[in-house]
């Protein structure tokens, strides 16, 4: 189900359609690819009115979740496959064919790969040879339903930088729909984040991170913490001390929810702070630590430090915030 | 070695003779002779008699059964009904197969209640239905008759009780099969650039090409082998619309034994044949099969 909303992808950038389950961020990857069809609204290509061309004409590359690779074909006639179902009069000859898979299979980091077959291949293995399946036809958009979804987490990152090279090398215009933040923001050119069929924002990673649209938007790209919070004249305080470099908005007065990252908290002595609480538990990770503090009522507070001084459970410690994000 | 670390030595647990599930020696030894002896009496014995019998007066008597004109009728009218159902019920169960596994439509659960109705129904009523629809008090019966086309206790309504009865083997079959596969290599192929009748060819077909050889299979079986619905329609006419299993029948109610157990002989070596191709088939290809369509 999606929402009315207006969406333009530029030439040659690499855009990352961000959202939770059901937000309907496949729906839409589908509608462009014409594998679904809209009540309304329109679809164009650069211009031309692609609504009503049926898929086959739409010259879009898609690249499934679980890779869809022809089990019965080997790799090459996989790669080979676009071009092959192509009328006579189109299709490219033969040698040109073999030539254009070898320098795909070059591409995907798999020569010597295709005369195996896809059940011969890791899952990594299998998404590279999708995606040059998808090349091969020279799409006008290549669209990737959570590429990575079906890889384990090395797999993934390796795979993540390797599109991120293919996409620099070819300039093709691209757009991937994912769930995971970090591979969104770290892949794309620009984010556009999708909640409950709406289009709440479209941005560099830079722009959704600093200044999120929205409540939804800051809490799907992270951890957040919410806390009450009181905006008068331009500045936010919280029991009365004011946060720096928060600004509110204008025209904004009264209580307001302040959203705060983790590591927008500090711990520090109980008398230059702004909250309270009890150190429940913590651990560490990749040189960072992440310390869960009770304030009594409500869910703990998730303080991120760097991985410096220990904090043990029971510890009494103070919280001063030094950023955060308010919406009108 | 620190006290408290837990030491594995010895026969790992799943080496060991008696498994949590498992019984005692003396009573799996029960249980495996039990169904040894209920094949050997039910099922092996009575395969072996056909052979013992047919052969009971030497080769010669065997090969002349197949000499009579009446049997050579029987077994090319049985060839024949097979020829025309079996490629029926492959086309039909495909498509029935590929509409419900792959579309969302109304009345799709209606149609595979409808599909499985032939195997619930007695072969004597599906034939009986035949003769309800065309026979010369039928519903049709009138108007075939004055445009002089024999229906009943002719080819075609063998045909059709035989199409009725096998209707059920090949989309039984697929439909889990395809449902299991899913859509994903059939858009992958449409935006490739496929056209529809070409990702079917070059897609679907290939992946459920086992699953349909094996549903063929059995399709086929039946289809040569039906008596029940086929004996109310085709009248027993006598070298005109005796299929091998009404043949058998005839010469044995004539108490000619060695002839009725030679034509035998003949469906029984095509069970054989059929069950040894549907083993090789699940033993060699088990992972293209649905799991969910064995009969």
């Amino acid at each position: 189900m999606l929402h009315d909303f207006h969406l333009d992808v530029r030439a040659g950038e690499l855009l990352g359609l961000l959202g939770p389950s059901g937000s309907g961020k496949t729906t839409l990857l589908r509608i462009i690819a014409g594998l679904d069809f809209p009540d309304r609204g329109r679809v164009l290509f650069g211009g031309d009115d692609a609504t009503g061309l049926p898929v086959q004409q739409r010259a879009v590359g898609f690249v499934f979740q679980h890779y869809a690779l022809f089990k019965h074909m080997s790799v090459a006639d996989n790669i080979a496959y676009g071009l092959n179902a192509r009328k006579r009069s189109d299709r490219p000859s033969r040698t040109e064919i073999r030539r254009r898979v070898g320098d795909l299979l070059d591409l995907i980091k798999l020569s010597g790969f295709g005369d195996r077959y896809p059940s011969q291949l890791s899952g990594g293995q299998r998404q590279r040879v999708a995606l040059a399946r998808a090349l091969a036809v020279e799409p006008r958009v290549l669209l990737l339903d959570e590429p990575f979804g079906a890889l384990d987490a090395q797999v993934r990152k390796d795979l993540r930088r390797w599109l991120r090279e293919i996409h620099d090398r070819t300039g093709q215009t691209t757009i991937f729909v994912t769930h995971d933040q970090d591979e969104a923001l770290e892949l794309s050119d620009r984010v556009a984040v999708l909640d409950k069929g709406r289009l709440e924002q479209v941005g560099t990673p830079d722009e959704v991170q600093d200044s999120p649209a929205s409540a939804t938007v800051l809490k799907f790209l992270g951890d957040a913490v919410e806390v009450e919070a009181i905006a008068e004249g331009g500045q936010v305080r919280v029991e009365g001390r004011p946060v720096p470099s928060v600004v509110a908005p204008d025209g904004l007065i009264g209580p307001v929810k302040l959203y705060v990252r983790p590591w927008q908290i500090q711990l520090t002595e109980p008398a230059a702070a702004h909250l309270h609480g009890t150190v429940r538990a913590s651990h560490r990770s990749q040189g960072r630590q992440r310390i869960e503090v009770d304030r009594g009522e409500g869910r703990p507070l998730l303080v991120e430090d760097f991985d410096g001084e220990r904090y043990a459970a029971g510890r009494d410690v103070g919280l001063r915030i030094v950023g955060g994000y308010v919406f009108a | 070695m620190s006290e408290g670390a837990v030491i594995l030595s010895g026969p790992p647990p799943a080496a060991r003779a008696q498994s949590a599930v498992g019984e005692g020696r003396a009573v799996r030894w029960t249980l495996i002779a039990v169904a040894i002896v209920f094949l050997a009496l039910f099922l092996v014995l009575p395969m072996l008699t056909i052979f013992v019998q047919a052969f009971s007066k030497g080769w010669e008597t065997y090969l002349a059964t197949f000499r009579e004109p009446d049997a050579i009728a029987a077994v090319k009218l049985t060839l024949t009904v097979a020829a025309i159902a079996v490629p029926f019920n492959l086309v039909f169960g495909v498509a029935a197969a590929w509409a419900i596994a792959k579309f969302e439509f109304p009345g799709k659960s209606l149609l595979v209640t409808l599909i499985d109705l032939p195997f619930s129904v007695s072969p004597v009523v599906s034939g009986l239905i035949y003769v309800l629809v065309f026979g010369s008090q039928g519903v049709f019966g009138g108007f075939f008759a004055a445009h002089g086309i024999q229906i009943l206790f002719a080819l075609p309504g063998i045909v059709l009780a035989t199409i009725f009865v096998t209707f059920p083997f090949v989309a039984r079959e697929l439909i889990p099969l395809m449902q299991e596969q899913g859509t994903a290599e059939e858009e992958a192929a449409l935006t490739l650039g496929a056209s529809g009748l070409w990702a079917f060819l070059t897609v679907t077909l290939p992946n459920i090409r086992w699953g349909l050889l094996y549903s063929v299979l059995l399709c086929n079986a039946r289809a040569m082998g039906e008596f029940g619905a086929v004996s109310v329609v085709s009248g027993h006419i006598r070298g005109l619309t005796n299929t091998i299993p009404l043949h058998v029948e005839i010469l044995y109610n004539e108490y000619n034994f060695v002839a009725a157990f030679a034509v035998a002989s003949l469906l029984a070596g095509l069970a054989l044949v059929t069950l040894l191709l549907k083993s090789v088939l699940e033993w060699r290809y088990a992972g293209e099969l649905a799991a969910g369509g064995r009969h």
